[in-house]
C-alpha cells in the first residue's frame, strides 16, 4: 500500500522525527511504498501540504502527534480531507498515547490511533486494512466500532535488535548535510519521577539493544549518510553502566571517529569516572543531567531516587573527564515556592554548569504531578497551549502559595539571573537605576529586547547594529522599546572600518551611557569592543538572548580579547597580509596579460537588435 | 530525471528568481525531481517544497582584502558540493546565477552542466556592461578594451572590490567554455556570448516564459480595474541606473497629456528616485509603490494604459515585458538587448533608440492618446505571448536542451 507519514510543524526546527523514520523502515521492510513529509522542517501551509499529499495519492496517512503539534496536525488533516478524501488518517505519537480519547473527539478526520511504539503493529494494521480483516489482534490500536472507541492491549517490542534501522531517505526533503544522527540504544525507564510521562509513553520496562547492533547502525549511517555527529536520545542511556561502557569501548575499537552527545538527559547517579572517561575517549562532548530542582525538600519529593550530592558528583565527573555539563531544571514542581526556586538558582550557580535550561512544569496526564496539581493547585491552560519553543512564557499551573505570575517571574529570575544581577549591582553602586543603556548587536537576535524590557522595565534602549540586520527590529523600534538606533554601514577597507568605529565610539562617549551590553555573537568582536570599551561605566557581554551575562572589568576584558589572538590567528593574519601583497602583484600581471588579449569582434548595435552576423545565421 | 540546481538567491527578488521558481514548478509538474543548492544568504530559507541544501560560500566573492579567507570559503563550498553531488547523484546540474569558479569547477567534473545566463557577468568585469563615464553600452569583447576604456585597469591597480572580483570572474569566464550548454534568453545575449569566444555549439537560445490566464479573465480584470478617465503608466523593475528609471522620469516630464505614473520598484537608487520626483515637481503624478509580489503587480498591469521598459543596458530579456503582454497591455521600451525579441514594433508596442528620451516620451504619448490602438497592441501582445512565451514552448525546449547536454557529455 502507499503510505504517507507526516511530521506536523510546531516542534524544534532542525530536529528529525525519529519515530516516523523507524516506522518508514518497518513499512519498507514490509514492501509498502512510503514517503515522509517533514512539514516541521519547512514553512508549508496546511493547504500546500494537502496539495503535495494529493499529488502523492496515498492510501494511508499517518500523523506523528506531540502535544505541541496537536493543532497543526488537526489543521493539516482537515485540509487534506478537503482536497483528497481517499486516504485513511491515522494518528500516533506521545500525545496520542497520553490523550487519545480527547484527540479523536476533536479530530473527526482520524479513523485510527496508535498507542506507544508501533514499529510492529502499524505494518500489521496496514496488512489487515488491505485484506479488510478484523483489527482486534493489532496491539495498541484504537478504532471506532458502533460509535465507541475500542483500544486493544499494547505490546512492547521485546527484542529491539529485530527492528530495522530508521530510514531517513523516505523523508522527501531530507538532506544528509550536517546531519546530527539521532540514535536510540534503549527504550523505557524504570524510575518513578512524578513529573515524567516516559513510563507511560515508552513504558517502565527498560529494553536495550545489543552493542553490536548499535555499532552496525552507526557504521551504516556513516557509510550511507556520511555522518560525523550523533545524539543519543534514550530515555535512560546509562541505566546499565556495564552496557554503556561496552558501547564506548566498541566505539573506540571500531575507530568510527564520530563526535556525540547526550542532551536528552541522563541520571547523575548512573555515572562513574570510568564511564565518563570512556565516553570522552569515545567522542562524547557534552552530557545533560536532569537536575530539576536544587532545593533539597522539593528534590526529595519528586521521587527521582537520587540525592543532591549525586548531582554535584555527576557534574564534577563529567567536567573532570573533559566534557561539557548541562543541567535541566523545572520550576513549579509540587512543593515549589519562590524560596525553593531561589535555592535552586543558588545551587545551579554553585554547580558551575557549562549550560543550563529552566522550564515550567507541564503536568502531563497520567503522571503523579498531574494528580497533585489537580488536587493541590490549578491547571490553567489546555495542555496543547502550553509553551513549546516560544518566547512568550505562560505558566500552565499555579498553587495556593505559588501563583502563576510568581512562577513566571521565578522562571525569568532563574533563566536571566545574570541580567537581574547587573541591574541590582548598578543600583547598589550608584543608588539609582540605569537611565542610558546601549546594546551592541550586529547579529539578528531579537530575544534580548523582550528580556531586557522585562528586567529593566521602562528604561529605553539604544541599539548599535549593522546594515546587514535582516529582522524587523529596525522598522519596529517602538515594539522593541528602542530609543535610538545607530547603524554601521560596512566598509570594505579595514582602515575605513576602524575609522567608522572610532567615529561611533566618540559619539557614544558623548552620550555617557550607564551600561553597555555587548552581544557575544557579534562579529568583529575585537575592533568595536576595544574602541568602545573605555566609554562605558559598566560593560557586559551578553549571549543567548540575555541568558549569559559576563561582567568583565576593563583589564580582564582586554585580556579576554587578547587571548583570542592566539598564535594561529597571528600566523593567519601574517599569511593573509603576505598573500594580499602576492594577489596585488597578480592583479597587475593579470592587467598586463589582459592588455594583450585582442580577440573578439566589436558588437554592432543595429536598428533591429544588437547582434553579430553569426547570430543571424543561428 | 533528477536535477541539481545551483542558485544564489532563493526567494522572490527579481525576474531571474521568478523564472527560477516558475521553472522549478514546471519541471516538477512534468515529473522531474529538483534538488536545490543555494548560497547561505540569511534570507534564503528551506521552503519544504523540495530537497534543499544551504551551502556556505556557494557564491563566495572576495569582498574583503583577505584573499586567503575567500579562497578557503570557495574551497569549502566546492568540497560541500562534491559531497552533495556524491549523495544525490543528479543526472544534470543546472547552474543559475552562481559566479564562484570553485563551484563551477566542481560541477563540471562528472555531471553534465547547463548554465542559465541572466546578466553579462559571465564576460564582463563590471556588472552591467556599461562604459564608465557616459554609461553607454559597451560594444567591446572582454580583453584589452576593459583596460583602455577604464573599466578595470584602475580597479586592479587599487585592488578595489571590482578589481578583486576580476580574477575569479576571469576564471569563471574560462571555465564556462567547458560547460555543456549555456542558455541565453535573447539573441542579443547570444551575440554577446559569441563575441566573447564561446563556441556556437554550446549556446542555446531559450526565451523566458510567463504564466498565461485565459483572455476572457484578463480582459474582465482589465475592464474592472482600468480607469477610463486616467492615463496610467506603469513601470516594474529595480530602482537602479541600468533599468532606466531616471530616463523614464525625464520622459514623463515631457508629456503634454495628463497622466499618473506608478513605480513598482525598490533598490539602491530609490532615494535618488524620490529626489528626482521632487526636483521635477512630479509629486502629484508619480507614485512609488515599492516592490510588490506578482499577484499584486498584476492588478497594476490591468490598471495600466501602457507599461514602460526603459532599460538602458543590454537587457538580457526582461520578464516584465512579457508579463505586461500576458495582461494584454502595450509596451513602450528602448531598443536594446533582448527587448526586440518579444516586442514587435508597431504590433505590440513601440520602441525608441536607447537613451532617446524625447522619442520615448513621444511613444508613451502616442499610446496614451490613442486608446483603441493601445487595446489593439495589448491583444496582439497577449497573442504573441501565448504563442511564443508560454510554458509549453519553454518546457519542451528546456527538456530538449537538457537531453542535448546529457548526450554531449556522454559522447565526451
Amino acid at each position: 500500500m502507499k503510505v504517507l507519514l507526516i511530521n506536523p510543524p510546531g516542534w524544534q526546527k532542525g530536529s528529525i522525527n525519529l519515530g516516523l523514520s523507524y516506522l518508514g523502515a518497518a513499512l519498507l521492510a514490509d514492501r509498502h511504498e512510503v514517503k515522509i513529509f517533514d512539514v516541521n522542517a519547512g514553512e508549508l501551509s496546511p493547504e500546500a501540504v494537502a496539495e503535495k499529499a494529493k499529488k502523492y495519492a496515498p492510501d494511508i496517512i499517518g500523523f506523528s502527534v506531540k502535544t505541541a503539534t496537536v493543532r497543526p496536525a488537526l489543521l493539516i488533516s482537515s485540509a487534506i480531507k478537503k482536497t483528497y478524501k481517499e486516504a485513511v488518517h491515522v494518528a500516533g505519537g506521545p500525545h496520542i498515547t497520553l490523550m487519545y480519547e480527547e484527540f479523536l473527539k476533536e479530530g473527526a478526520e482520524f479513523e485510527y490511533a496508535f498507542l506507544g511504539e508501533s514499529d510492529e503493529s502499524f505494518p500489521l494494521f496496514i496488512n489487515k486494512l488491505e485484506k479488510k480483516e478484523e483489527f482486534s489482534s493489532v496491539p495498541g490500536l484504537v478504532y471506532k466500532k458502533a460509535g465507541k472507541l475500542i483500544a486493544t492491549e499494547r505490546k512492547l517490542a521485546a527484542d529491539l535488535d529485530k527492528i530495522p534501522f530508521p530510514n531517513f531517505d523516505s523523508i522527501d526533503t531530507f538532506v544528509a548535510e550536517d546531519f546530527r544522527y539521532p540514535l536510540i540504544t534503549s527504550r523505557g525507564c524504570p524510575y518513578l519521577c512524578i513529573y515524567c510521562c516516559v513510563g507511560i509513553v515508552s513504558s517502565k520496562k527498560w529494553r536495550g539493544r545489543s552493542v553490536a547492533n548499535i555499532i552496525s547502525e552507526l557504521e551504516y549511517a556513516k557509510e550511507h549518510h556520511g555522518i560525523k555527529t550523533f545524539e543519543i536520545l534514550d530515555d535512560n542511556f546509562t541505566l546499565k553502566l556495564d552496557r554503556a561502557k561496552e558501547f564506548c569501548r566498541a566505539l573506540i575499537k571500531r575507530k568510527l571517529n564520530l563526535s556525540w552527545y547526550c542532551h536528552n538527559g541522563i541520571r547523575a547517579d548512573k555515572l562513574d569516572l570510568e564511564l565518563t572517561k570512556l565516553m570522552k575517549k569515545a567522542g562524547c562532548t557534552s552530557i545533560a543531567l536532569g537536575i530539576e530542582s536544587g532545593d533539597e525538600k522539593v528534590f526529595n519529593s519528586i521521587k527521582k531516587g537520587e540525592k543532591l550530592s549525586d548531582i554535584v558528583a555527576g557534574v564534577r565527573l563529567i567536567q573532570k573527564a573533559g566534557m561539557r555539563a548541562v543541567g535541566y531544571f523545572i520550576i513549579g514542581l509540587p512543593g515549589d515556592t519562590a524560596v525553593s526556586v531561589a535555592n535552586t538558582i543558588r545551587f545551579m550557580k554553585g554547580l558551575r554548569l557549562d549550560n543550563y535550561m529552566f522550564g515550567i512544569l507541564t503536568p502531563y496526564p497520567g503522571t503523579e504531578a498531574y494528580e497533585t496539581v489537580k488536587k493541590d493547585g490549578k491547571i490553567l491552560l489546555d495542555i496543547r497551549d502550553t509553551y513549546h519553543f516560544s518566547e512568550n512564557i505562560k505558566s500552565p499551573i499555579e498553587y495556593p502559595n505559588f501563583t502563576s505570575t510568581e512562577i513566571e517571574e521565578a522562571y525569568y529570575n532563574a533563566t536571566y539571573h545574570g541580567l537581574y544581577s547587573a541591574r541590582a549591582d548598578f543600583k547598589q553602586k550608584t543608588g539609582r537605576l540605569p537611565e542610558k543603556i546601549l546594546y551592541i548587536n550586529f547579529t539578528s537576535d531579537t530575544g534580548f529586547f523582550s528580556v531586557f524590557s522585562r528586567v529593566f522595565e521602562m528604561t529605553p534602549l539604544d541599539l548599535f547594529t549593522s546594515q546587514y540586520r535582516t529582522d524587523p527590529v529596525l522598522e519596529n523600534r517602538k515594539k522593541y522599546g528602542l530609543k535610538e538606533v545607530f547603524v554601521y554601514i560596512d566598509k570594505f577597507s579595514r582602515f575605513k572600518q576602524a575609522a567608522e568605529f572610532v567615529k561611533f565610539a566618540l559619539a557614544f562617549r558623548k552620550k555617557k551611557y550607564d551600561i553597555i551590553f555587548y552581544n557575544g555573537a557579534t562579529r568583529r568582536l575585537f575592533i568595536p569592543a576595544a574602541i568602545i570599551l573605555p566609554a562605558a561605566k559598566y560593560f557586559y557581554i551578553e549571549s543567548e538572548q540575555g541568558k549569559y551575562i559576563k561582567h568583565p572589568v576593563n583589564r580582564e576584558h582586554l585580556r579576554l580579547l587578547l587571548s583570542k589572538l592566539n598564535p594561529l590567528k597571528l600566523l593567519g593574519f601574517t599569511a593573509a597580509l603576505l598573500f594580499y601583497i602576492v594577489m596585488r602583484a597578480a592583479a597587475l600581471i593579470f592587467a598586463a596579460a589582459l592588455f594583450f588579449k585582442r580577440t573578439g569582434k566589436k558588437l554592432v548595435f543595429g536598428k533591429e537588435a544588437p547582434g553579430l552576423e553569426d547570430v543571424k545565421s543561428k | 530525471m533528477k536535477l541539481l540546481h545551483l542558485c544564489d538567491h532563493y526567494r522572490p527578488l527579481g525576474g531571474a528568481e521568478k523564472l527560477l521558481f516558475d521553472t522549478l514548478s514546471l519541471l516538477e509538474e512534468s515529473g522531474i525531481t529538483n534538488v536545490m543548492v543555494m548560497n547561505d544568504y540569511p534570507e534564503n530559507r528551506y521552503s519544504g517544497r523540495r530537497k534543499e541544501y544551504i551551502v556556505k560560500g556557494l557564491d563566495a566573492q572576495p569582498l574583503t582584502s583577505n584573499f586567503i579567507s575567500y579562497l578557503c570559503a570557495g574551497w569549502r563550498a566546492k568540497k560541500k558540493l562534491r559531497e552533495i553531488i556524491k549523495n544525490e547523484k543528479p543526472d544534470l546540474i543546472h547552474v543559475h546565477n552562481i559566479q564562484n569558479p570553485f563551484v563551477i569547477h566542481e560541477a563540471l567534473k562528472e555531471t553534465p552542466v547547463v548554465r542559465a545566463v541572466h546578466d553579462p557577468r559571465l564576460y564582463c568585469f563590471t556588472d552591467w556592461r556599461l562604459l564608465p563615464g557616459d554609461k553607454k553600452i559597451c560594444p567591446f569583447p572582454l580583453g584589452y578594451k576593459c583596460i583602455t576604456e577604464g573599466c578595470i585597469g584602475n580597479e586592479l591597480l587599487k585592488f578595489s572590490l571590482t578589481g578583486r572580483k576580476a580574477l575569479p570572474r576571469y576564471f569563471n569566464y574560462r571555465l564556462h567554455k567547458k560547460v555543456d550548454s549555456i542558455i541565453l534568453e535573447s539573441k542579443a545575449m547570444l551575440a554577446c556570448a559569441l563575441q566573447n569566444d564561446y563556441k556556437s555549439g554550446q549556446l542555446e537560445y531559450l526565451p523566458n516564459f510567463t504564466s498565461i490566464e485565459p483572455l476572457e479573465k484578463v480582459v474582465e480584470r482589465n475592464r474592472r480595474l482600468m480607469n477610463p478617465g486616467e492615463n496610467s503608466i506603469v513601470f516594474v523593475g529595480r530602482a537602479s541606473y541600468e533599468k532606466g528609471i531616471a530616463q523614464l522620469l525625464e520622459a514623463v516630464k515631457l508629456l503634454t497629456v495628463s497622466y499618473k505614473l506608478y513605480l513598482i520598484t525598490g533598490g539602491p537608487e530609490l532615494p535618488a528616485v524620490y529626489g528626482k520626483i521632487k526636483e521635477y515637481g512630479l509629486e502629484k503624478n508619480v507614485f512609488v509603490l515599492g516592490p510588490l509580489s506578482y499577484e499584486e503587480t498584476k492588478n497594476y498591469y490591468s490598471l495600466a494604459d501602457v507599461v514602460v521598459v526603459p532599460s538602458v543596458w543590454i537587457e538580457s530579456f526582461c520578464l516584465v515585458g512579457i508579463e505586461a503582454m500576458a495582461n494584454a497591455k502595450p509596451v513602450v521600451a528602448f531598443r536594446t538587448g533582448g527587448i526586440p525579441d518579444w516586442l514587435a514594433e508597431r504590433e505590440t508596442g513601440l520602441l525608441a533608440g536607447v537613451g532617446d528620451i524625447p522619442e520615448l516620451a513621444s511613444n508613451i504619448e502616442t499610446i496614451l492618446s490613442n486608446k483603441d490602438r493601445a487595446k489593439q497592441y495589448g491583444l496582439a501582445g497577449y497573442k504573441r505571448v501565448s504563442e511564443r512565451f508560454c510554458k509549453e514552448v519553454y518546457l519542451a525546449r528546456l527538456l530538449e536542451i537538457y537531453k542535448k547536454a546529457v548526450e554531449k557529455r556522454r559522447r565526451k
